[in-house]
């Protein structure tokens, strides 16, 4: 992070039988395990669980998109995120 | 000198071949489709799975996880996928005799099993030094899902106990239509192989993990070995139907070849008798007039 930030996320939510989402997004929340997870440009790295519920995120053009899932693996780097879904969390 | 009839019998027992040649290719073709489709909706998360699953282990010392712990070579498992049916040019012999000679080559200093899947593999395995462990054949395609639950909670359970200290697996992954490409990975441990060629991301802020890491991990990797079975079983069959295409491609097009010079043949020959036939009748003609009849 050389003080410059970007402003958008390319965000991918890959599901075991396709690739759902590969979009800019500017904002997107979660379903973690212990209730929702807002991340905007700029979040920390993390790694975590998901549960079942919507992921909702906001596109580069100002669209609001909902994806469902069945709990998942949430990854976030400086600009990138990655979705896995449809691994089951019993 | 053939003769006509035999010529003409050769014709027609091509041109049935030639017909079977160029059905399969049509039900191969349909297959092909169906497994192509399925194969590119599915890779994004086949190649991405383990590379996230690489990279959140790599950022912890996480070598508690049985997965991960890289022992000696003692104790070999190869799984080698192969077709159950022939008649897909050279796809199943150039995979076994990869597979043979990488077993040769690990042959000294450890203990080698196999997991055959498919009937070529099984027929070929039955005859050769290594122990076969388990195997699945008839109709694999049909039952992959039920393969990679089984063979995946197998494997997980023999890597567990430390019955093996490496698991790999030789397939033939589809690459495009005219070749497969054959392919051996190192399914466990999970180890990054580009390992010195990544540099570390550089970021100062350690990743918050939801919850702690080694439940994330577990949570990542119980599904690990199921998803790539599955990925390298389908990759597989994929290519199959793809070989069978082009060897019965292939297959009609010769047959085409063949006929056109059979009938080439055909007609010469029906050509030479009609000529000498005239010939005959001519010179009999001649011999009648000289006589002055």
């Amino acid at each position: 992070m050389s003080g410059e930030q970007k402003a958008s996320y390319h965000l991918r939510i890959i599901s075991p039988v396709r690739l759902i989402t590969d979009a800019e997004v500017t904002e997107v929340q979660v379903p973690s395990l212990d209730g929702y997870l807002g991340i905007w440009p700029g979040h920390r790295p993390l790694n975590a669980c998901l549960s079942e519920g919507e992921i909702i995120y906001k596109t580069a053009d100002n669209r609001e998109e909902k994806v469902e899932i069945k709990g998942g693996i949430i990854k976030v780097e400086n600009d990138k995120i990655i979705i896995l879904t449809g691994i089951n969390n019993d | 000198m053939p003769t006509l009839i035999d010529l003409r019998r050769r014709i027609q027992s091509i041109k049935n071949s030639q017909q079977v040649t160029q059905a399969m290719k049509t039900v191969a073709t349909a297959r092909y489709k169906k497994a192509h489709r399925l194969v590119i909706e599915r890779r994004p998360f086949w190649h991405l799975f383990p590379e996230v699953a690489i990279s959140l282990t790599k950022a912890l010392n996480l070598s508690e996880h049985p997965y991960l712990q890289v022992r000696r070579e003692n104790k070999l498992l190869a799984v080698v996928v192969t077709s159950d049916k022939g008649l897909c040019g050279a796809f199943n012999s150039n995979l076994l005799e990869k597979a043979s000679r990488f077993l040769e080559q690990k042959k000294e200093g450890s203990e080698i099993k196999v997991i055959p899947i498919g009937k070529k593999a099984v027929n070929y395995f039955k005859n050769s030094p290594y122990q076969v462990e388990r195997s699945y054949f008839d109709r694999v395609e049909k039952k992959i899902p039920e393969i990679s639950l089984d063979l995946g909670s197998w494997i997980d359970y023999q890597f567990t106990f430390q019955r093996f200290d490496v698991v790999y697996v030789l397939y033939n992954e589809f690459h495009s239509i005219i070749a497969p490409r054959i392919t051996l990975t190192k399914l466990l441990p999970i180890t990054s192989e580009k390992d010195t060629s990544e540099t570390p991301e550089v970021s100062y802020l350690e990743p918050i993990w939801e919850p702690e890491a080694s439940r994330v991990i577990d949570y990542l990797l119980r599904i690990y070995i199921h998803n790539q079975v599955e990925h390298f079983l389908y990759e597989s069959q994929t290519s199959e139907q793809a070989s069978r295409m082009m060897a019965m491609e292939n297959a009609s097009r010769n047959a085409g070849e063949l006929i056109s010079d059979l009938v080439l043949l055909l007609n010469k020959i029906r050509q030479a008798s009609i000529t000498r036939e005239l010939l005959e009748i001519q010179t009999a003609v001649e011999a009648l007039r000289q006589q002055g009849v």
